[in-house]
């Protein structure tokens, strides 16, 4: 039994080649790689160090953040919003490994692909994902889930697009809040990153509210609080 | 050079953790076991090297590699709960951090006439044959594990919610439970 148990750790912090990391992306936070868990593909998200924190400090808070990230994720999928499943927690290296979405596009790729097709901003699809976006905002909000990050690229699809559910990722900016402004900042997020990343589509954002307002029952709170947001910009003003 | 008698192998599954290269698992399900009280005892006298559960609430054997790996890793980084891999094999199957629990529900149980099996770093069998040796019951393929899944049982014990069942499978449900049971 003692052989099982001598076998190191350092396989995910330095040396990549015996578990077959690939580096996908590389955050502020993390770095993204693609590997394997028990054979099957997966996604490992880990937070690295940073040098000018102090250590004790540094594993705090890299542990904390893994630990919300995590059960943020758990939360959504008991609320029946689609996630990456999570295989393994390593709370030593402050990794994720989940599940890789094989077949998948971000919501950002997808309506670039529509729109260069030349297709109108009213095109059926896209009006289909505004409604998809919609909802599962709203059923977010409603089990009091904020994404914190939300971007059209934190939002994937699964082939064949059209059927697929929304799949919501990077959970690592979230927190559980009953706050109207803390929605409302989040939807204001969203708006700034939908508006900037695909021209045109303000008629579509709207689409998005509307049946977001339609699926969720405190969005006349939210909405407001939205309005309220745009005027000011995402930082409350701590004045007097 | 192989015997005769040493090449007749029994249905298992051996399967390979990319986080713990050197160590490998092997799974096999036996049938109408007879004697679940014997094997109870000497699983307690330490006269056997294996994880004996039920296979009620598996899913699959997946299920079962998630539990493996993460006992390791425990072992491994001095945070283990309980005192051996074999046992934490079943604490890590559990959704809560209640050991009795896990252990009430997850292993083989008095009333229980199937068996899982789990022994690590056996990929010729050796300590699987000599086990099974001990086991009055018939060794079956591991794609019989499903015939014997409760899924009702494993809902409520994992607290499986419809919703939840709507993005994905069971199994996806009951991995999640497992990799989150100590975070809070």
């Amino acid at each position: 039994m003692a052989s099982a148990v001598t076998c190191d750790q350092a396989t995910l912090e330095g040396d990549t080649s015996q578990s077959k990391l690939t580096l996908l992306k590389q955050g502020a936070e993390a770095r993204i790689y693609l590997s394997t868990f028990m054979g099957r593909s997966s996604i490992v998200k880990q937070r690295f160090k940073k040098s000018y924190r102090h250590p004790k400090l540094d594993a705090k808070l890299s542990q904390k953040r893994t630990g919300q990230e995590v059960r943020t994720i758990v939360k959504c999928r008991k609320a029946g919003i689609t996630t990456p499943v999570v295989y393994f927690v390593d709370n030593d290296t402050h990794s994720i490994h989940m599940e890789y979405i094989e077949d998948s596009l971000t919501v950002r790729e997808y309506i670039q692909q529509i729109q260069n097709s030349g297709e109108s901003n009213d095109d059926e699809r896209l009006v289909s994902l505004a409604s998809k976006v919609g909802t599962t905002l709203a059923s977010m909000h409603n089990v009091d889930i904020i994404h914190g990050d939300l971007t059209t690229s934190n939002m994937l699809l699964r082939q064949p697009y059209e059927d697929s559910r929304l799949i919501m990722i990077d959970f690592g900016l979230s927190q559980i809040s009953h706050m109207s402004e803390d929605k409302g900042v989040d939807l204001y997020v969203l708006e700034r990153a939908f508006l900037s990343s695909h021209p045109n589509t303000e008629e579509l954002f709207k689409t998005v509210l509307d049946v977001y307002a339609e699926n969720y029952k405190k969005s006349g709170e939210v909405l407001k609080k939205l309005e309220e947001v745009r005027q000011r910009g995402r930082k409350r003003v701590m004045l007097g | 050079m192989m015997t005769a008698a040493e090449d007749v192998s029994l249905p298992s599954l051996t399967f390979q953790l990319e986080l713990f290269p050197e160590t490998s698992g092997t799974i096999a399900l036996f049938e109408d076991v007879m004697n679940v009280t014997d094997l109870k005892a000497m699983l307690i006298n330490k006269e056997l090297d294996a994880v004996m559960l039920s296979p009620k609430m598996l899913v699959s054997p997946f299920q079962i590699m998630v539990a493996v790996n993460k006992a390791l890793h425990v072992h491994a980084t001095g945070h283990a709960i309980t005192r051996t891999v074999n046992s934490e094999i079943i604490y890590s199957l559990s959704p809560s951090t209640n050991i009795s629990e896990s252990f009430k529900v997850f292993a083989m149980g008095s009333t229980d006439t199937s068996v899982v099996v789990i022994v690590l770093d056996d990929p010729d069998q050796t300590k699987l044959k000599c086990i099974a040796a001990k086991i009055e019951g018939v060794c079956v393929p591991l794609a019989q594990l499903s015939t014997h899944t409760d899924e009702i049982m494993i809902k409520k014990k994992y607290s499986i919610s419809k919703a939840e069942l709507s993005v994905g499978s069971l199994e996806d449900a009951v991995i999640c439970k497992m990799a989150s049971s100590d975070l809070s």
